[in-house]
Parts: C-alpha cells; sequence; structure tokens
C-alpha cells in the first residue's frame, strides 16, 4: 500500500467535521422525537377498537416502510418543494414513525388479553388497566427495539445529503473533495457514528434502568 | 399531471430498475455467503476468531449505508492500486454492508436448532459437517426464509442509494429523467409506486412464510418462541438497509 496517511487534515478541517456533528445530532433528535410521538399514535391506533382506523394506520405503516427513504426526501424535496431542512425532518419522522409503530403495536400485543379482562373484571377503570397494567409490562418491552429504531434514526440522517443538508456524511465527501483525503474523513466520521450509536445504547440503558426503579416503588 | 412523461421514459427507467434487480441478487448471494462465514465465525469456540466477527458485525451496523459506499469508493482504489467501475464499488459497498447482517440472520437461525439435536446426529454416528448438512441447516434454512426475505426487502430498497457514486440504477434513472423534464410530482410519485408494489408483495410473502413454519411438526413452544424471535428481528433491527 503505497498511501501515505496524513491525518492533520482532520485538524484543519475541523470545523466541517463539526459543523456535520452539529446537523446529524440535530436533525436525528427531531427525528427521533417526532417519530416517537408519530408512531406511539400509529401503534395505538393499529390496536384501536374501530375497523377503519386499524386499517388505515396499517396501510399508512406499509405505505411509508415500503418505500426507500431516499425517494420520500426528494418528494418531499422536489415535487412538493418544502426547504431542504423540513423536509429532510418531515421525511425521516414519517419514514420511521412507521417502523416505530410495529414497535408499539408489538409491545401492546405482547400482553396477554386475558390480563386486561382480569383486571378489569377486578372493577379497574379502563384507564387504571392501562396505566396499572398493560403500560408498565409494554414500556419494559418496548425500549429494547426502540433504541434500535433510535440507531437506525442517526444512520438514516445521513440521506438528507443527498437533499444538500451539510450534515456528517455530507462533510466525509466534502472534505475528500477539498483535500483528496477520502480515506482519513471517511475513518473519522465512521468513528462518530459509532459513538452516536454508543450514546443511544447507553441510554436506552440507563432510561430502562430508570423505568425499572420506578416500576418497583411504584 | 401529466403520465406521457412517465410511458414516454417507461423503456429507460426499466432498465434502470433491470440493474436494480441484478444488484440486489448480486449482493444477496454475497453478503449471504460473507454472512455464514461470519455467523460460524461468530459462534466459534475461539475467541480470535470469534471477536473479530462481533466487532466487525457490530461496528457495520452502527453506520450508515452511504458511509459504507464511500468507504468502498475512496478504500478500493488504495487497496486493489487502480480505480474501479462504479458498480463494482456499489456491489462490494452492499455486500460488506449486508454481510453483517446476514450475519446475525444466519446465527439466530443456527442458534433455533436445539444442542441436543447436534449432539444426538454426533452420538449416531454422523460428522460435525455431516450433522449440519443433514440437521441442522435445513432447519435452519426454513425458521430463516421470513427474516431471509426481509432481508432482501431492505437490499432492494438500499441499492437505491448506490445512485450517489453514479451507478444508473432505477432511482437514478428516473432522477435523470427528472433532471430532464422536470415533472418531479409525476417521475417520484412514480418511482415510489414501483418500489412499493415490489417491496409489499415480497413483504407478504415473508408474512406467509412466517405463518407457514410458525410452527412446523412436531417443533413444539420452543420452535414457536424462535420463530417469534426471528420474526422481530425481521420486523424491525433486520429490515433496515440504511
Amino acid at each position: 500500500m503505497a498511501y501515505k496517511f496524513d491525518w492533520g487534515v482532520l485538524l484543519v478541517y475541523k470545523h466541517l467535521l463539526w459543523q456535520g456533528l452539529v446537523l446529524t445530532v440535530q436533525l436525528s433528535a427531531l427525528g427521533m422525537v417526532l417519530s416517537l410521538a408519530l408512531g406511539g399514535l400509529i401503534g395505538l391506533g393499529r390496536r384501536a377498537e374501530a375497523r377503519p382506523l386499524r386499517w388505515l394506520c396499517g396501510a399508512y405503516i406499509e405505505f411509508f416502510r415500503n418505500i426507500p427513504l431516499i425517494v420520500q426526501l426528494f418528494f418531499w424535496y422536489f415535487a412538493v418543494g418544502l426547504e431542504a431542512f423540513p423536509a429532510a425532518v418531515i421525511g425521516l419522522t414519517v419514514y420511521t414513525s412507521a417502523y416505530i409503530a410495529e414497535v408499539i403495536r408489538s409491545g401492546l400485543q405482547s400482553i396477554p388479553r386475558t390480563q386486561i379482562e382480569a383486571a378489569r373484571s377486578f372493577g379497574m377503570t379502563p384507564y387504571q388497566v392501562i396505566r396499572h397494567v398493560v403500560l408498565p409490562q409494554a414500556l419494559m418491552r418496548v425500549i429494547p427495539p426502540l433504541g434500535v429504531e433510535f440507531i437506525n434514526v442517526i444512520k438514516n440522517s445521513s440521506i438528507a445529503m443527498t437533499i444538500s443538508i451539510t450534515e456528517l456524511t455530507f462533510q466525509t465527501q466534502q472534505i475528500e473533495s477539498l483535500t483528496f483525503r477520502g480515506f482519513e474523513a471517511a475513518t473519522a466520521i465512521t468513528v462518530l457514528y459509532v459513538l452516536l450509536a454508543l450514546a443511544i445504547v447507553l441510554l436506552m440503558a440507563a432510561i430502562e434502568r430508570v423505568v425499572r426503579l420506578d416500576l418497583r416503588l411504584g | 399531471m401529466d403520465l406521457r412523461v412517465i410511458a414516454e421514459n417507461l423503456p429507460y427507467m426499466l432498465t434502470g430498475l433491470q440493474l436494480t434487480v441484478i444488484l440486489s441478487l448480486v449482493s444477496m448471494a454475497g453478503s449471504f455467503v460473507g454472512g455464514a462465514v461470519f455467523a460460524m465465525l461468530r459462534l466459534s469456540p475461539w475467541w480470535w476468531l470469534r471477536w473479530p466477527a462481533i466487532l466487525y458485525i457490530d461496528i457495520v451496523r452502527t453506520v450508515p449505508l452511504i458511509m459504507v459506499i464511500f468507504w468502498a469508493f475512496f478504500l478500493m482504489p488504495v487497496l486493489t492500486g487502480h480505480a474501479t467501475t462504479p458498480v463494482k464499488a456499489a456491489l462490494f459497498a452492499l455486500i460488506l454492508f449486508n454481510t453483517s447482517y446476514m450475519a446475525e440472520v444466519i446465527r439466530a437461525g443456527i442458534q433455533s436448532i436445539p444442542k441436543g439435536q447436534v449432539e444426538a446426529s454426533r452420538a449416531i454416528g454422523l460428522s460435525y459437517l455431516g450433522s449440519m448438512r443433514h440437521v441442522v441447516l435445513p432447519q435452519a434454512l426454513r425458521n430463516m426464509s421470513p427474516a431471509l426475505v426481509s432481508r432482501f426487502i431492505a437490499l432492494f430498497m438500499g441499492t437505491s442509494l448506490v445512485y450517489i457514486i453514479g451507478v444508473t440504477e432505477f432511482f437514478r434513472a428516473a432522477n435523470n429523467v427528472n433532471n430532464r423534464v422536470y415533472r418531479s410530482y409525476e417521475i417520484f410519485g412514480f418511482v415510489a409506486i414501483v418500489y412499493f408494489v415490489c417491496c409489499y408483495a415480497l413483504s407478504l410473502a415473508s408474512t406467509a412464510l412466517e405463518r407457514r413454519f410458525a410452527v412446523p411438526d412436531g417443533g413444539g413452544g420452543e420452535t414457536r418462541a424462535v420463530a417469534g424471535a426471528l420474526g422481530r428481528l425481521s420486523g424491525s433491527d433486520l429490515r433496515r438497509p440504511e
């Protein structure tokens, strides 16, 4: 291998790396919060009494997770004509919420109907059943797969570079075209992505611990 | 709405779709082989085989596919000493990326077969490879099949990202048409529908396989639990391309 490494370029262009990191974190954080809210509602809708609502939520999930995210982003950006950042946030949210809805639905489904019936026959109100029987158990089951989805949000936010968002992956290309040091740039940015994923793993572990403690007390 | 642009450019876009299918099939085959190797390395009793495999599988799965595509594009010339074609780099990246997911699918499949079966087949005189070939793999493949279809869907959608290194697959072909005629609604709407029809049909096949193999004859609770675990993997984690 005749290639000579020059890690100095990373220091010279650290402002680009920083800018990319900030955008990736902003985009991912917004995507996570919004798609958790939307996905949670749609996941609940999948378990609703009304059949049309169930069907509608199912159709939403199947539709948005079977179209590549890049196609969806291009649709929001070029066809609908949104600004780049809102298009990226909306595209990422709609796409991820379909997956999160499935996580929520399977979490709710994992609680046997008999438990709900038993709780009802004790005289608990529907609200109490949800609050004290369904939610605590579902929450514990939903946390690990949610962590996976959150890591996917970070990974998927890279696709926003195709609609001119200057996030981390975009900066790889930027530094490579400025310096021809694609190798060094790609290494640094790969490490940043691994660290971000690690942060999510640690965050979810902390949340799981808090929830578990909370359940034991309550 | 002007659907004529679609009709007029259909042959060109279908050539792109053809490349999308070829890229998906070739990289699926490649990553199946790669995944099988890494699954076996990961299940190896020796730590010096196991650890590198775990490291590879877990790191690649936290990196976006676009980054892996860049890696392939920047790395291959350095390793091989001469420039590569975009299609080769795309295949290399897709296989590199998907191998890590396939390794986990195949590992789950192999682990879904109770250890007792291997011990029993060894006890009646089958060799290690014989017990793999005649006892473990046929059943493991059957248990894995829904997850394999899900991986294929993810791969099929993932091929749209190689557009950034200039491979004229379906998405790039459609994008080229749009750059010329500037009919974003029609073109990207059409692209979305084509991807949806292909992927949804495949996902129906995956569900059908799951239902068919959920309770194999004489499998009992254990196999059902495994099918559930594989279903979970195929449902969220293993589905995603990016």
